[in-house]
């Protein structure tokens, strides 16, 4: 999964509101299709704004009411989406306590 | 309203408050005759005590100011900041956030004359703004919502069994989330 770099403000530390779904879902890559380079390269940013962190998906089912959905676009053979709540708090701290860091996230952001 | 995940013995918090009460300090001081002649020119173990306690209490409220005035770069988040249409941030969200956090400082050590680590304040999903305490013995997430009015969601955790989590007017305070915030902390 993505992380924008402007998201780690202010003290540049991973937290938990880099968790955060759109349209109902949080989108991903499943690592099985894509590259933790290649997720970041997908970026509609600069992608060298954005760091990349990885989820494991049995950690991801673990937590009450998600969801692991692939879910692949024409353009995007990895892309999945965990589904089920992802804004909770509940959610958003156990999701932080799992993720593991494969792109480091830029900091600071450059002016 | 505020749920409770599990029974919490508040009884430890107020023994220490209870110890720490300054009028039993006062009682203590105001009463040197009852201190051995060799004790007379030591330090009031009382006395000493509440000043260090006093520097800690101030302390505390520094590093909450200072959590405060970090969290003010929230606000350079606009709209789309992510390059993929994340909302931005409000001033009147901020400002519920941060009157939260001050209240319930404010509130420990008036009240209890205790204190808590600063927050980290955040930014959380779809504008709101996330108060994030964590220490070695437990966490808690409070999550302001960018819609004025609505309740707080807070779930918090000792990386075990024990659980709170419910919703919150962060308007108001919150002893008992507070307390809980306390008792996490050795």
């Amino acid at each position: 999964m993505r992380v924008h770099q402007n998201g780690l403000k202010p003290r540049g530390e991973l937290h938990a509101g880099v968790f955060r779904g759109r349209k109902g879902g949080m989108s991903t890559d499943w690592s099985r299709y894509a590259t933790p380079e290649e997720t970041r390269q997908r970026a509609t940013s600069p992608p060298e704004h954005n760091g990349v962190v990885g989820l494991p998906v049995g950690g991801v089912r673990e937590i009450q009411g998600l969801r692991v959905v692939h879910d692949p676009k024409d353009d995007n053979q990895a892309h999945t989406e965990v589904r089920g709540g992802v804004a909770r708090a509940e959610v958003r701290l156990k999701l932080l306590r799992i993720c593991e860091v494969l792109i480091a996230v830029p900091w600071p952001p450059e002016e | 309203m505020t749920t409770l995940g599990a029974a919490w013995n508040f009884s430890p918090l107020v023994d220490r408050w209870r110890e720490r009460d300054p009028l039993r300090s006062f009682e203590w001081m105001s009463k040197p005759s009852l201190l051995p002649p060799a004790q007379w020119s030591q330090p009031i173990p009382h006395f000493v005590e509440a000043s260090q306690r006093q520097v800690a209490r101030s302390r505390f409220l520094v590093e909450i100011e200072e959590a405060i005035r970090l969290s003010e770069e929230i606000f350079e988040l606009r709209d789309n900041w992510d390059g993929e249409g994340a909302p931005g941030y409000t001033r009147d969200t901020w400002e519920r956030a941060i009157k939260f956090v001050r209240t319930s400082a404010e509130m420990v050590d008036r009240r209890y004359g205790l204190s808590f680590r600063a927050p980290n304040i955040n930014p959380g999903p779809d504008g709101s703004i996330d108060v994030h305490w964590r220490t070695d013995d437990g966490e808690l997430l409070v999550n302001i919502p960018a819609e004025p009015g609505a309740l707080a969601e807070f779930y918090g955790d000792d990386y075990g069994q024990a659980v709170i989590r419910g919703k919150l007017n962060p308007a108001r305070s919150n002893h008992e989330l507070i307390l809980w915030l306390i008792s996490s902390q050795r």
